[in-house]
């Protein structure tokens, strides 16, 4: 398939190491709380995403908590 | 530092608690597919208006009926939201009737609507009116930067209009998502119109679809994504998720996330978007078709309907019926067939079968088949 697009892997931004290392230890931090989470499917029943959940936004605060 | 590796035994109690929400099926949601009718004519469209009857569009009295059917025969209490899809929801000129004649029920609350935009840009007033009635929701399409929509919509002018909607409803107080499909001729714009939306429109989500051979979109289609560029779209995804998910705690950040285009493996899942995938379809996702059948999302194949709510009773339906969705032997074949990730992601989400039980694309093997050559 011929396509004109170009490639975005430059375009976003561009990490430190420094901040890579910080910001790998919170994505694992929250992809275990994600999968803790009592309800497997909490955030996929919010569909398409434009929805504040059912308790005030208390799953991004669980799991995105520092 | 933690490892990925850390987090693989979680995925086990994750999936218990899927195969607990399979058992019980509780409805939580309902996906109502509003129309087929829509004022655009878009080049990707996974809900086309062509091949379908739409002389066949429920009534307003079958809509409210069936909501109310649902009132009195389900058990509510764990009821969560409404999605309304279409075509385009606002074709519909009772749709504001619609949702106040349900409005007497309390738990039809939290509803959102998937929309071009194009309504809400010209009547603005409309924001205050949905939001009496349970809206607390809106899904803007925006498919590229000015030119590249417009294009792709085919409308003039459409970037402008729902560049605007999103706005104003931010304004309004809506959870906005900016959603955006993306394909090959859009791809290379992503970063732009992400930063234009976090800057200018300050959505909740910015959501992207990788787009699929469904509907208009054809499997030879030039829109299609290659391996490759998948691989950039998830990468640009990702950078993003891993720099500012920190921040999403905070409801007023945007977030970025990739749709229900499927599962990514237990290694990138939950590190790219904030949550894990699993389709709900038929799981506790009821989907009301335009013209009254049962089924889930309205991008999911007709072939799988599973009643019709104008000569069945819905719940019967839903207790009786829907194997397909709760059951997923049959899908383990073709691209799943062996695949070390099937117990986890069941043969991803089901807007990607036909009815050969065939399988469109599978994301965490398009990413895995680039990486390994």
């Amino acid at each position: 398939m011929e396509s004109k697009a170009e490639t975005i892997s430059d375009q976003a931004p561009v990490l430190t190491d420094l901040e890579k290392d910080r910001n790998l230890k919170n994505v694992l931090k929250f992809k275990k709380r994600m999968l803790q989470w009592s309800n497997p499917v909490e955030y996929v029943n919010n569909m398409y995403g434009s929805h504040p959940d059912d308790d005030d936004g208390e799953y991004f605060k669980v799991v995105f908590s520092k | 530092m933690t490892s990925n590796e850390d987090t693989v035994h979680f995925f086990e109690g994750w999936r218990e608690r899927i195969e607990s929400l399979i058992r019980e099926h509780p409805l939580q949601i309902i996906s109502w597919e509003a129309t087929r009718r829509c004022n655009l004519r878009c080049v990707h469209c996974g809900s086309p208006a062509e091949a379908v009857n739409l002389n066949d569009e429920l009534t307003t009295s079958e809509v409210i009926g069936a909501f109310e059917e649902i009132a009195n025969d389900f058990d509510m209490r764990q009821f969560r939201h409404i999605n309304i899809t279409g075509g385009e929801p606002f074709v519909r000129r009772d749709l504001l009737y619609i949702l106040q004649a349900i409005h007497r029920w309390p738990f039809y609350r939290n509803i959102d609507i998937q929309t071009n935009g194009i309504h809400i840009a010209e009547n603005p007033d409309v924001l205050e009116e949905l939001k009496q009635l349970g809206v607390t929701g809106l899904g803007i399409s925006i498919d590229g930067i000015e030119a590249n929509h417009d294009s792709f919509r085919r409308r003039p002018g459409g970037f402008k209009q729902a560049f605007l909607a999103a706005k104003l409803a931010v304004e309004h107080g809506y959870t906005v998502t900016v959603s955006v499909v993306a394909h090959a001729k859009n791809l290379h714009e992503l970063p732009e119109l992400f930063e234009v939306a976090k800057r200018e429109i300050r959505p909740r989500v910015f959501r992207v679809m990788t787009i699929d051979p469904i509907g208009r979109t054809g499997h030879d289609s030039e829109y299609l994504l290659s391996p490759q560029q998948t691989k950039e779209v998830i990468g640009f995804l990702q950078r993003e998720y891993t720099r500012n998910c920190e921040k999403y705690a905070d409801m007023k950040t945007t977030m970025v996330e990739l749709g229900c285009g499927g599962w990514l493996g237990t290694e990138l899942e939950g590190t790219i978007r904030p949550f894990i995938f699993h389709c709900i379809a038929g799981l506790n996702n009821l989907g009301i078709l335009y013209d009254g059948k049962l089924g889930s999302c309205s991008n999911i194949s007709r072939d799988f309907i599973e009643g019709d709510l104008r000569t069945e009773r819905i719940k019967d339906v839903w207790e009786n019926r829907y194997q397909r969705y709760r059951n997923f032997e049959w899908k383990r074949n073709g691209l799943c067939e062996g695949c070390k990730e099937w117990v986890f992601c069941h043969g991803g989400p089901m807007h990607k079968r036909n009815a050969e039980g065939g399988k469109t694309n599978c994301l965490f093997q398009q990413l895995s088949c680039h990486n390994s050559a």
